[in-house]
């Protein structure tokens, strides 16, 4: 900015005195220009259409009190004599202006960042209910420069930003996070927009919604929230989700409204990326069973124990389920599944897992857990983790789930007559029916329905051919229930009945 | 949906000039949803206080003003403009009259009758007279009353001191913080824990306990530091009274602003929720009122316990004393009313409830008059405390407004200085001045402003009448006459007033006149009944 005499039409001119134009750049000007240092012009009403008044000097060659009131009502700066002080004045001014230039850079700095750090510590006070005084509150505003307080809180996140900035640098994330906030910048207006981060991926955005009825406050800032998610998605290759709370008059309270933007963003962990979610669209006072919400994870614990993948898989979709349909609390949804995920650990521990694996693998899912957005992700981690819990169990517990199969095995040879199921036999070895019937076919080739009736025919074809027994005995014996039930086995495995077996067989001989 | 009504703000007119524009943006505040109680149904605060009698009477006032010339007379009846005519520009812009009856028949139930027929509406005080300002005008009412006890009994300054007290409602949520303000520590008991809370967010309380024995140990520790603390106990009051008794703890100060009053809506008896009292008063109404009956006789009856012990004990306007002398607590009225115990010494020097609103709708305008005010007035230490306590408490909802009590040396100079500033652009726009119906010449009422006159004068109405035709003769911009207010139909006759001050000569002479006429009437009123202090200081003027 320069300091300049700029000459006005030569009507004026004789109203100048010499000296200035001496010392000053003098410009012969038609039009007064509107962005000058300091402009000084003469007492005239008339030039203020073609003036910017905010940085002028009025120079009166009379003294009216009431051209003084008047000029000052304009917003002058200044309103000088003509006869006396005015050039000593002038003096004091270049000086000043000389200092400013060589200064120039720490002013510009001080002009940007003074501005800045006075909306960002208001919005922190604010947001943190720290701000009590309300005189104070008003100044603050002032010297942000805000031209109204604020009432509502909106918190954007940007979506998947752990996996955007995952092996990332720290420029990298600043550049994510500007990328939005020029887009957000160039939403609001700067005179009535706090913009503050309150998290790596969050900016709470404090904001003056309009007051007409109570009931629509919800929908401006819905409104409001549309368009700045629009405009992100449009020039950002981003996407955000907002969290609004309640509009609040007394800006002592938009810590109230902060602390309802960030429970509705919670929310989120329910939805997809790119929603808006206001707090009266959550069930705030909603009561919810969490002792169903706990037995379902009990429910997960009690199978995984017994190492049934399959089971375990079932039951986290059931409580994956359930808390979708439910109105389940995001946070605390969030505490019983890392509480769960320590259970699950000890658990796998005490069945046989090596903890070196373990606990590394608890700390790296804990983390995730924190950073985890949507349920979905919740439910695929939740379900790969268990599946390397059950690696890790089934790989340190392999020659134990051998000895296992081995006493199944022998059992059932010695035992096939009688009535033997898959549940005595895994309660015998201290296995989940599912996981011994798993490890049963891993094992042996064939399930253990299938090995069971090829042991019992096995023995039912020695009893055929010895001739001792009738048919009807022969089905008892092998433990079949019935001599039709065995009949029907026999000839789907044979393709004959015991009957046609027996006599081939004396045919044969 | 309907759109809320605001005032406008800024500087442009939509009438013809400051002073009409003034009064059309004070109604349209009076009837913002962030200043009025139920703005939907026109209801500014205090029940049914309206601002206008139907949303036709609200169209036609807002396009009679916008149509009103500078010398023209708007005739406001129980908010409905019914006329205009050529008057003076120095005339009032607007006379209006609301809820009065002929003086035999001034009751609720004939009063009701002429609401259903849409003849009339309850105008409260300020609701009528448009110069409801939310709860800062409530809150300074309180702060003079604790400021006075101080002044009188405690040396001037209430730290240390334990004030027992209960209701948080929109007028009586006021106390707490009138008592932390004068440094002392207040317990007040609420039956709704759902108001508590409500009165934590808004810092009027400091902390909310859920039994009387925490609330005193907890006031009892405050009080020996000396630390100022607003105790909220959810609670019964007669309960709660009874309890402090029972465990020998006596107040300094007792008084209580349950809504007592209203017998049939509002107080809550002993023993029940207020869930289960609106039950029960929708079922079995003869069951609620007796119960009523029995927890205001044991009310009082505690208030009248703690007097016995020492304590400072005072009704604060809800009319519980006269409750239970009908019901037959024989000394009921040996407890003070807070008016005619505290406020009337501060009528006698013509203090009152003065307030100024900034009709360009910018809170620079009213901290650059606070400013002035700490600086001219510097040697008023109650303005001074005041000042600098709601300027840090109160928000401005609607147009910013200021209340202060002034002295009548204050209230005749303040006017004329905020003039000038509008004259000189040291404010962005004209400041309107109005105040409250509460000192004995603007206030008529038996119960409460009036009360226990020293010349036996309390059911005598003449003196709002004339402190409105005084006005109007001064050259107030609107002035009105009201019956009800506070205490109901037929209990009071009371008047308001208001000028603008925007900047020009005119409004010099206006604001000269008026705000001089007004506060001395309340002088006279009180040298009339023969208070020392009124007429010392009347015969002082007139010496000077």
């Amino acid at each position: 900015m320069e300091l300049n005499l700029y000459h006005v039409p030569s009507l004026y001119k004789k109203l100048l005195p010499i000296s200035i134009e001496k010392n000053m750049i003098l410009r012969e000007v038609d039009v007064l220009p509107q962005k000058v240092g300091i402009l000084f012009i003469p007492n005239d009403k008339q030039l203020l259409s073609s003036i910017s008044v905010a940085k002028t000097i009025v120079v009166m060659d009379e003294y009216w009190e009431q051209d003084v009131i008047w000029w000052f009502h304009q917003g002058v700066e200044r309103c000088y004599m003509m006869d006396h002080c005015w050039e000593l004045a002038l003096t004091q001014l270049q000086y000043e202006e000389e200092k400013r230039k060589k200064n120039a850079y720490r002013i510009a700095l001080q002009e940007k960042f003074s501005v800045r750090a006075m909306k960002e510590s208001l919005a922190y006070d604010l947001i943190h209910g720290r701000a009590k005084n309300i005189r104070e509150i008003w100044e603050r505003s002032k010297l942000a420069q805000l031209t109204a307080l604020p009432n509502t809180v909106l918190l954007v996140s940007i979506d998947h930003f752990n996996r955007l900035a995952k092996n990332k640098g720290i420029y990298w994330k600043n550049n994510l996070r500007k990328e939005v906030l020029y887009v957000i910048r160039a939403q609001l207006p700067f005179h009535a927009s706090l913009i503050v981060l309150t998290h790596e991926h969050q900016f709470a955005i404090l904001l003056p919604l309009p007051m007409e009825e109570e009931e629509n406050s919800r929908e401006y800032a819905m409104k409001q929230a549309v368009t700045l998610q629009k405009a992100i998605a449009k020039e950002t290759p981003y996407t955000v989700t907002i969290g609004i709370g309640n509009r609040y008059d007394d800006p002592r309270n938009i810590h109230e409204s902060f602390k309802e933007s960030e429970y509705a963003y919670s929310y989120s962990l329910f939805t997809e990326e790119n929603m808006i979610i206001h707090i009266q669209d959550v069930d705030y006072y909603e009561t919810v069973s969490y002792e169903e919400l706990n037995r379902k994870v009990q429910d997960i614990i009690s199978v995984f124990v017994h190492g049934d993948m399959d089971g375990a898989r079932q039951a986290c979709t059931a409580l994956f389920l359930y808390v979708k349909e439910s109105k389940v609390e995001p946070l605390i949804f969030r505490l019983q599944m890392i509480e769960m995920l320590s259970t699950i650990s000890e658990a796998a521990i005490q069945h046989g897992a090596n903890p070196k694996q373990i606990m590394p693998l608890q700390i790296k899912y804990a983390k995730k857990m924190y950073e985890i957005e949507t349920l979905r992700e919740l439910e695929e981690m939740m379900m790969n983790m268990m599946t390397q819990y059950i690696a890790s169990i089934r790989e340190t517990n392999n020659e134990t789930t051998l000895r296992s199969v081995q006493v199944v095995l022998q059992y059932i040879e010695k035992h096939y007559a009688s009535d033997v199921s898959l549940d005595l036999l895994a309660d015998m070895v201290e296995l989940s029916p599912n996981y011994l019937s798993h490890l049963f076919k891993q094992t042996t080739g064939s399930s253990f329905v299938d090995y069971l009736t090829e042991i019992r025919l096995k023995k039912a074809k020695e009893m055929l051919r010895e001739l001792h027994f009738t048919i009807y005995e022969i089905a008892e014996k092998v433990g079949f229930s019935s001599s039709q039930y065995f009949s029907r086995v026999f000839k789907q495995a044979e393709g004959m009945t015991p009957t046609t077996y027996r006599n081939n067989v004396l045919r044969g001989r | 949906m309907q759109r809320a009504y605001t005032s406008p703000i800024g500087n442009e007119l939509t009438c013809k000039n400051w002073e009409i524009e003034g009064l059309l943006r004070l109604f349209l505040n009076s009837l913002d949803p962030r200043v009025a109680e139920n703005s939907k149904d026109l209801v500014v605060y205090g029940g049914e206080g309206k601002a206008a009698r139907n949303e036709e009477a609200v169209h036609a006032i807002i396009q009679s003003l916008q149509t009103l010339e500078e010398d023209e007379t708007l005739l406001i009846q129980s908010g409905k403009p019914v006329g205009k005519f050529r008057t003076f520009k120095e005339a009032p812009r607007i006379v209006n009259a609301s809820s009065i009856l002929v003086p035999a028949y001034s009751d609720d139930e004939h009063f009701q009758a002429l609401v259903q027929k849409n003849l009339m509406m309850y105008g409260q005080s300020t609701a009528a007279s448009w110069a409801y300002i939310g709860v800062q005008g409530i809150l300074q009412g309180t702060f003079e009353t604790m400021g006075e006890i101080a002044d009188q009994h405690f040396h001037g300054t209430l730290a240390g001191k334990i004030v027992l007290t209960s209701g948080l409602g929109g007028m009586s949520a006021a106390q707490p913080l009138s008592v932390t303000m004068h440094g002392g520590v207040c317990i007040v008991v609420e039956v709704s824990e759902e108001k508590i809370d409500k009165r934590l967010l808004s810092n009027y309380c400091d902390l909310k306990v859920q039994t009387m024995e925490e609330a005193i140990v907890l006031a009892k520790e405050a009080a020996e530091a000396r630390k100022p603390l607003a105790i909220a106990v959810v609670g019964n009051a007669a309960t709660c009274y009874r309890y402090a008794l029972d465990a020998h703890f006596i107040p300094d100060i007792v008084t209580d602003q349950t809504s007592a009053h209203d017998v049939t809506y509002g107080y809550v008896p002993s023993g029940l929720t207020v869930e289960q009292t609106k039950i029960l008063r929708s079922k079995h109404k003869k069951h609620y009122e007796a119960l009523v009956k029995e927890t205001i006789m044991e009310h009082v009856e505690a208030m009248l316990q703690f007097q016995k012990h020492g304590a400072i004990v005072f009704e604060y306007g809800n009319n519980i004393r006269q409750q239970a002398y009908q019901l037959g607590v024989q000394h009921a009225l040996q407890i003070r009313g807070f008016t005619e115990a505290y406020l009337r010494p501060l009528y006698c020097e013509g203090r009152g409830p003065c307030r100024w609103i900034a009709l360009s709708g910018n809170p620079d305008d009213i901290y650059t008059i606070d400013d002035m005010i700490l600086q001219k007035f510097a040697h008023d230490e109650r303005v001074k405390r005041w000042i600098e306590f709601v300027q840090e408490k109160i928000y401005f909802y609607g147009l910013p407004a200021r209340t202060c009590w002034l002295n009548y040396e204050e209230r005749k100079e303040i006017g004329v200085l905020v003039n000038e500033m509008v004259q000189t652009g040291e404010l962005s726009g004209p400041i309107a001045f109005t105040r409250d119906h509460s000192e004995g010449s603007t206030m008529a009422a038996p119960f409460r402003e009036t009360e226990k006159m020293l010349d036996g004068s309390d059911i005598v109405a003449d003196w709002p009448i004339l402190n409105a035709m005084l006005n109007t003769s001064a050259g107030a911009s609107m002035v009105s006459i009201q019956n009800g207010g506070g205490m109901g139909i037929g209990n009071s006759v009371h008047s308001g007033m208001t000028v603008i001050a925007d900047g020009t000569i005119e409004a010099t002479d206006r604001l000269r006149h008026v705000l001089a006429v007004d506060p001395k009437m309340n002088m006279i009123r009180h040298a009339d009944a023969g208070y020392k202090k009124a007429i010392d200081l009347l015969e002082k003027m007139e010496g000077e």
